[in-house]
């Protein structure tokens, strides 16, 4: 699939890509590398995985990372109430130490976590490795094996090939430094903060009621608050909740009135609050123009 | 693709590597050379987005990778046709005469760009050239840092991880383990095996002060960022003076090979002193680096030319997210010494541990009981 089709399939999903995005995507589909996506906190990174299952008409495995998360819940793991209980039933059988063992540590007994499913579908899944920078160093290089050779290996039944090889996409918040190994298996883009006219598109493609004059009044409102030092920067997400919000409250432009009783849809901390309500003498001039 | 290109990108990707530090090896010249035949050589900025997918890692690399890009592939009429190549139908001498034209305007970047390279080449191999911007960490005295380092690592407790681990005494039954060990016993559960949670592995963020006021200080202050980097893959290390920037990758390069020297530090070095800005840039860029399991150190003297309330929004900021923050002042330890710098008395309120360059094992002592002490 080239980067124009992607293009014209993420749009006609709501999702407003660029190009360098859509030839990421054409180069991780061809190239059947996993793709590490990061940026700042709402800009979508999710979304395009998933959007991108819903353009490949394929199934979405999403596995979300935090700390703490082991080869147990990412993986597989072993069913033991059922091994225990077979090892109950067949107390009594004359058969070896070995030949029991080999019979409950068969497939049947095996729990397949998001990682497993992937790799042991039919038809090659889009699995998302979301926020993989929650989870510690331990699991990422655990994860090298598979990202690098699509492979896993069970000390108890041998190694696993993915029949298909999944579309792998990875995304990151950044909060820590991924290592080097990490990195070198992946391709690599950044998302950044949309321009002005991509937003505009965005707010039109997801919100198709919405009114030109008010789609350009928030995404221009949103390129100013995205300059200011604020805790947490406004992202796509906070956008279109504030839109969406617009939209459902009837206002067809934006005032001082409106602007205070949905500050709530973009600035999510009291502090940024404060310092929204220090920076009127600038901003006014953009409700003014409505 | 013509070979040309095909040679030419693995040049570029040598290039990439051999100048601009990048961490590509022959697998990704080669799937670069895949990349381009993938993306088609038609549209300059294809080729540009597929390179970067492929060559760059961190978003730091974008803006290198973007310079390095045009100026390797500035004037390349045969190998990269550029899109005016496609409508062919001027006069041939008015085509000549553009051409012409076109190389004198292209050739002038392209010496601009010649000649900031030998500049970065000169700033880089040069003693003198860069010493504004660089900083030296002492080789003498670097084994007693490491074990010190060491020491911190092993000793900082930061309260226990989430993980379930196996543990001798731990609050959750193991099953798995348990029936595993019951193979070897037939079945029976003879020992029970439990799990339980480890103590966290900290995080380190170093902060350090490299203005002026310093300066005598450097030694000692980048010897211990150098120990910890070099000893935890879970530190990182930022310089700042009037500007922020990070050195964890600089430190953990610095070696007997590769020699002790810092360069490219710019503005975070050897200028004046804005710890409330540096701080508060640190927060905005680097903020989400802190974790319940991060252990901050700043080491500075606290003396701020810039907005007070900056630096304690930023302090406030960082106490809010970290576990502990520690602050080394070089005074510290002076007879008679108090908290005078008006920057570091609004500093102060958020800091777990005060002491001094040479009193650093205060901060290893923190023990258990990094979260809860209060400062002096």
């Amino acid at each position: 699939m080239n980067a124009e089709r992607i293009r014209e399939r993420f749009a006609q999903r709501g999702y407003i890509a660029d190009a360098d995005f859509a030839t990421s995507l054409e180069l991780m589909l061809a190239l059947e590398k996993p793709l590490l996506v990061e940026g700042p906190a709402g800009v979508g990174k999710t979304e395009s995985a998933k959007v991108l299952a819903e353009v490949l008409e394929t199934r979405l495995i999403r596995l979300q990372c935090y700390e703490g998360l082991d080869a147990a819940s990412a993986l597989y793991e072993w069913n033991y109430p059922k091994q225990l209980l077979r090892i109950r039933l067949t107390e009594n059988s004359n058969a070896s130490a070995q030949e029991r063992e080999a019979q409950i540590f068969g497939r049947e007994f095996l729990l397949a976590r998001p990682l497993l499913e992937a790799i042991g579908e039919e038809k090659a899944p889009v699995l998302l490795i979301d926020e993989i920078d929650r989870a510690d160093e331990a699991f990422e290089a655990f994860l090298l094996e598979l990202l690098g050779e699509f492979q896993v290996t069970i000390p108890e039944i041998g190694t696993l090939r993915a029949k298909a090889r999944p579309a792998v996409v990875v995304t990151s918040n950044r909060t820590r430094e991924l290592s080097d190994a990490l990195r070198r298996r992946c391709l690599y883009l950044w998302i950044g903060y949309p321009s002005f006219e991509r937003e505009v598109a965005i707010l039109h493609a997801r919100l198709p009621g919405i009114n030109e004059r008010l789609a350009r009044q928030i995404a221009r409102f949103m390129e100013f608050l995205r300059e200011q030092p604020f805790q947490r920067v406004p992202g796509t997400a906070e956008s279109l909740d504030w839109a969406l919000a617009l939209v459902r409250l009837h206002r067809d432009a934006l005032d001082e009135q409106t602007l205070e009783a949905t500050t709530g849809c973009i600035l999510k901390v009291q502090e940024d609050w404060e310092l929204l309500r220090t920076l009127r003498p600038q901003y006014e001039p953009m409700l003014a123009s409505a | 693709m013509g070979d040309d290109l095909a040679t030419k990108t693995v040049e570029f990707c040598a290039r990439l590597r051999a100048v601009h530090g990048f961490n590509i090896g022959p697998r990704e010249s080669l799937e670069a050379v895949r990349a381009i035949e993938i993306a088609g050589v038609s549209e300059r900025a294809r080729i540009a987005a597929a390179l970067r997918a492929v060559c760059c890692s961190r978003p730091e690399e974008i803006e290198l990778f973007t310079r390095a890009f045009d100026a390797f592939f500035a004037n390349e009429p045969q190998g990269v046709p550029q899109p005016h190549h496609a409508r062919r139908t001027r006069p041939a001498a008015e085509e000549a005469q553009r051409l012409s034209g076109e190389v004198r305007v292209n050739r002038q970047p392209d010496e601009e760009n010649a000649a900031q390279t030998w500049q970065a080449l000169l700033a880089r191999y040069s003693p003198d050239a860069a010493a504004a911007g660089a900083a030296t960490i002492p080789a003498d005295g670097l084994d007693a840092a490491l074990k010190e380092a060491d020491r911190l690592i092993a000793r900082l407790h930061l309260g226990r991880s989430l993980r379930w681990k196996p543990q001798p005494r731990g609050k959750r039954f193991d099953l798995r383990r348990t029936l595993r060990a019951s193979l070897r016993t037939g079945g029976d559960i003879v020992e029970p095996r439990a799990l339980g949670h480890p103590l966290r592995n900290p995080r380190f963020v170093v902060l350090l002060d490299g203005s002026r006021s310093m300066r005598e200080h450097a030694p000692q202050m980048l010897r211990f960022a150098y120990a910890l980097c070099k000893r935890s893959r879970r530190a990182r290390a930022f310089l700042f003076s009037t500007q922020l920037h990070e050195v964890t990758r600089k430190l953990r390069d610095a070696g007997r090979a590769k020699g002790y020297r810092l360069d490219d530090l710019g503005e975070a070095w050897g200028g004046g002193t804005r710890i409330g800005a540096s701080l508060r840039e640190f927060v905005a860029e680097h903020g989400a680096s802190l974790t319940d399991q991060t252990f901050v150190v700043v080491i500075s003297d606290g003396l701020d030319v810039g907005e007070i309330p900056q630096l304690q929004r930023a302090m406030r900021e960082i106490a809010r997210r970290c576990a502990a923050i520690g602050w080394v002042n070089p005074h510290a330890d002076r007879p008679g010494y108090s908290p005078e710098a008006r920057g570091m008395r609004a500093a102060l309120p958020y800091v777990t541990a005060f002491t001094s360059l040479e009193r650093l094992d205060a901060l290893t002592n923190l023990g258990r009981n990094a979260r809860t002490l209060a400062c002096a």
